[in-house]
């Protein structure tokens, strides 16, 4: 069935391999890894990847940037979608422009957002370091 | 210099002394603090003088007089999640071994409460240790020296770190001598000259040279 809706979920979809997107590995409780599109088999890739976020200190009201990454993902070009209280790890590049890998899991305490309009997902991260 | 001062810095020497690394001590209320700057060993220790009572008695309007403090020290801990990254990351690694790495992956908000607990620990244990009963003063100095009370607050997301904080209020008490206010020190000459009429000037008034 094809209608408006289904081509506006595939359109964000295929910004996924566009060539702005940038690189997402999703590691799933399993320990099966995902860093390709599941339809296409190119890279998987975010069309939405943000690093920091401004919030307002409460007691000056200055605007200060937050390192705070959260991924946009289609739901379409995961072969499993992540759900709230699974614990994932995400490797995100560490800056747009570099495309060294960095490790975060998925937040235990912010269930991933988006929903079935346009069949995207949004996972906020948090910081991972090696153990002792 | 009154003695609730001398008392805190002290205090501060003391927790400073002893910290070995495991957390830093400031004498004073910062405004903000970032997570990024209190993660780990970094978590910091606040101590300030918060609140003193100075109870009415006949016969002590000139001093000594009694000095009852609270002194506030504040906890603050962030703390990222951690897990064996190098298993995870492994391009050998088997799914079952990755899996297992996941499954011991331990959340920051755990680390941050284990971590606040820990510090809560070390500051109770170094303050209300006997050594320090006198709080490396002369005997007499202080009496009554108490912890009263440990509170937690609520973990908070900080970016992509966990920030979690406490407090606690360390009481005692204290004797302070009222010695006057000794001003500031510099030039301290007082030059008046009185305008007397046809007084040829400098000839009348006064001169008094502190310095």
């Amino acid at each position: 069935m094809t209608n408006l809706r289904v081509r506006a979920a595939n359109d964000a979809r295929k910004l996924n391999v566009r060539d702005w997107g940038l690189l997402v590995e999703l590691i799933d409780p399993d320990g099966k890894k995902y860093n390709t599109d599941k339809i296409t088999g190119e890279p998987l890739k975010s069309p939405l990847l943000t690093y920091d976020r401004t919030r307002v200190i409460p007691e000056t009201g200055e605007d200060m940037i937050v390192a705070e990454p959260t991924v946009v993902l289609s739901r379409l070009s995961l072969e499993r979608i992540p759900k709230a209280g699974e614990t994932w790890t995400v490797r995100i590049q560490e800056s747009p422009t570099s495309e060294i890998m960095v490790d975060y899991i998925i937040s235990p305490t912010r269930a991933p957002e988006g929903g079935k309009s346009l069949e995207l997902i949004k996972l906020f991260l948090q910081r991972i370091e090696q153990s002792a | 210099m009154m003695n609730f001062r001398i008392i805190k810095d002290s205090i501060i020497t003391i927790l400073g002394t002893a910290a070995a690394g495991r957390f830093r001590t400031v004498g004073f209320q910062r405004q903000t603090k970032a997570a990024e700057e209190v993660k780990g060993n970094l978590r910091l220790v606040t101590v300030y003088y918060s609140t003193g009572y100075f109870p009415k008695r006949s016969g002590r309007n000139t001093g000594p007089v009694q000095h009852d403090i609270t002194y506030r020290i504040e906890f603050t801990v962030s703390s990222p999640a951690i897990g064996n990254l190098a298993i995870i990351n492994n391009p050998l690694s088997t799914p079952a071994e990755i899996s297992a790495a996941i499954t011991g992956i331990q959340e920051s908000a755990y680390l941050a409460d284990q971590s606040i607990d820990e510090l809560f620990e070390i500051v109770y244990q170094i303050l209300m240790d006997g050594n320090n009963i006198d709080m490396q003063l002369p005997i007499g100095t202080i009496a009554n020296r108490w912890i009263d009370s440990i509170q937690k607050d609520e973990p908070r997301t900080r970016g992509d770190l966990v920030e979690l904080t406490g407090s606690s209020n360390l009481t005692l008490r204290t004797s302070e001598q009222i010695l006057g206010d000794p001003g500031t020190p510099g030039a301290n000459i007082i030059d008046t000259t009185l305008d007397v009429k046809d007084n040829i000037p400098n000839i009348a008034g006064t001169l008094v040279d502190n310095s």
